[in-house]
């Protein structure tokens, strides 16, 4: 009797520990940090551009003119659902740093105009949003899809590809360093 | 002495056919892609050998996909331009990486990817003409009648490298070409005899890719691809489905794409007889027979009775290792377990040539 209690409770914690063991992965898995994945341009001087804005009364957007700031160059639509969970972390990101010298830009890839314009409305995205015709600045970062994000530095050189949608603290993390002192 | 000349000239017209065989593949190598004339026609080609980024195994040409169709527009603006295909191909390198290319990279494994289609017909080309010219010179009288050594132990260990060297180049060959050589002795059960494609599978060989030497792929073949590619998609962690596409790449001609997914394949299941045998069969007929050897061992630690690793093993031992006992059991082996295998006849000659010298 006490074998067969002995292999019962030997079973169970056996079941315990597989089943904690999947919430330990899955844990870990949900709530880990931005995918960040190398790119052939990381380290390199990041391709320029210069995007007209979807908002038809605001400038264009030059890389070169925003060089000695901090990039966050977003690539998104307003057909990607991925991209609507990433919304709210990039305009924190952006109301949070932009005093200290981080520039958040949107790009809108292969989308409809009106599509791209009724969202930014909808979502109060206060950030600058460019339209990539034609891809061409898609091409230019090796996008193979959205959301993706790359961080350009303060003098122009490509640092970091977020691959999916980012969060506001892996972003922050991913700042702060390359601000130095001047992080909030 | 009319069986034995009877037997010269079967000989001479079975390497004749070899040397045709192999000089063919070698022109079509050598012509492959030089038909684009059109700056379509040139984008097109630089697209094919161009993997889609936002798809599974697609290449830039077949996807469907905006960014796709944007690829495609960009290359054609820089075809009208007149910048090189090879500098066309690099700026996608520069954004994506290596892995953009369809085609391996001139490295590692890529290597001998890329050497196979130019080495093997090459290689046939040169062993059947050294044949050819020992045969004649033998024929008038010539330095092979002076040999030190007595004719009748000579002729058959003659007789077992030629041979066996014929069945490394057809095999070889067969891959290279899409099994085109065992293909002509009948076709293979459900192939049918469809007619060939426009050759929309065509690798670029224009601007340095490796080209394939070979006939535009059936319908049959392309509509495998597709399927095979299909499933890769939807089960793009599923080693059978990577080898089940390589198998349709090889029947479709497409000799590195093959490899390539051969090598996934051995990625996903390091152990897969299937595509150890295959990698194997690469590595030998590339030179590399210590490589070739590891394959086909691993490939057989996994399945002892793999018909085609028993054979390829006994290729290697044959004629790379020069270990007549270790092939003739082989081929013993693989005659068992194979009683209806496409090799049979190869591996019956084989065997009964070296048991013959053993004698």
């Amino acid at each position: 009797v006490s074998s067969a209690r002995t292999r019962r409770a030997l079973s169970l914690l056996g079941v315990g520990t597989a089943v904690l063991a999947v919430a330990v992965v899955l844990g870990v898995g949900l709530s880990g940090p931005d995918r960040l994945e190398a790119s052939p341009l990381t380290g390199g001087e990041a391709p320029a551009f210069t995007l007209p804005s979807l908002d038809p009364g605001s400038r264009s957007v030059r890389l070169s003119d925003l060089r000695g700031q901090l990039v966050v160059l977003n690539f998104w639509a307003s057909w990607c659902a991925e991209c609507h969970v990433e919304q709210e972390a990039l305009a924190q990101t952006w109301d949070r740093f932009r005093d200290a010298g981080v520039v958040v830009v949107g790009v809108n890839f292969e989308d409809a105009v009106d599509d791209a314009r009724a969202y930014v409305a909808r979502t109060r995205t206060s950030y600058p949003v460019v339209v990539d015709s034609r891809s061409r600045t898609a091409l230019d970062y090796g996008l193979r899809g959205v959301p993706e994000t790359f961080l350009i530095d303060r003098t122009g050189h490509l640092v970091d590809r977020v691959v999916g949608p980012v969060t506001a603290d892996g972003l922050a993390d991913r700042i702060r360093p390359l601000l130095g002192g001047n992080a909030p | 002495v009319i069986t034995r000349r009877l037997l010269a000239a079967r000989s001479g017209l079975v390497l004749a056919a070899a040397v045709l065989v192999a000089a063919a593949a070698l022109a079509s190598t050598a012509l492959g892609g030089r038909g684009a004339t059109t700056v379509e026609e040139r984008a097109d080609r630089i697209a094919a050998g161009l993997r889609c980024p936002v798809c599974a195994d697609l290449s830039a040409a077949d996807s469907p996909a905006p960014l796709a169709r944007q690829m495609r527009d960009r290359i054609r603006r820089q075809v009208e331009r007149g910048v090189p295909a090879a500098e066309i191909r690099q700026g996608f390198v520069d954004a994506y990486g290596a892995s953009v290319l369809l085609t391996p990279p001139g490295e590692g494994w890529g290597r001998v990817a890329r050497v196979v289609p130019v080495v093997v017909p090459g290689a046939a080309l040169l062993a059947g003409a050294l044949v050819v010219v020992r045969g004649l010179r033998r024929r008038s009288g010539g330095p092979a009648q002076v040999l030190p050594v007595a004719p009748a132990t000579v002729a058959p260990r003659r007789r077992v490298g030629t041979l066996a060297a014929v069945a490394v180049a057809a095999t070889g060959l067969a891959v290279v070409t899409g099994a085109q050589l065992f293909d002509a002795v009948g076709p293979r059960p459900g192939q049918g005899d469809a007619q060939p494609a426009g050759g929309r599978l065509e690798a670029d060989a224009s601007g340095g890719l490796a080209p394939t030497g070979r006939e535009p792929a059936s319908d049959d073949a392309l509509a495998a691809v597709r399927t095979a590619e299909h499933r890769v998609r939807r089960t793009p962690r599923a080693s059978s489905a990577h080898l089940a596409l390589a198998g349709a790449y090889a029947d479709a001609g497409q000799v590195q794409l093959a490899t390539i997914e051969y090598l996934a394949t051995r990625r996903l299941d390091p152990d897969n007889p299937a595509a150890n045998t295959a990698l194997a069969l690469t590595a030998f007929t590339s030179g590399d027979v210590r490589l070739a050897r590891s394959l086909v061992d691993r490939a057989l630690r996994a399945e002892p009775r793999h018909p085609e690793a028993l054979y390829t093993r006994g290729l290697i031992e044959a004629t790379g290792q020069r270990r007549p006992a270790a092939a003739r059991r082989d081929f013993k082996a693989y005659l068992d377990v194979a009683p209806f295998g496409s090799h049979r006849t190869s591996a019956q000659t084989l065997l009964a040539l070296l048991e013959g010298d053993a004698r």
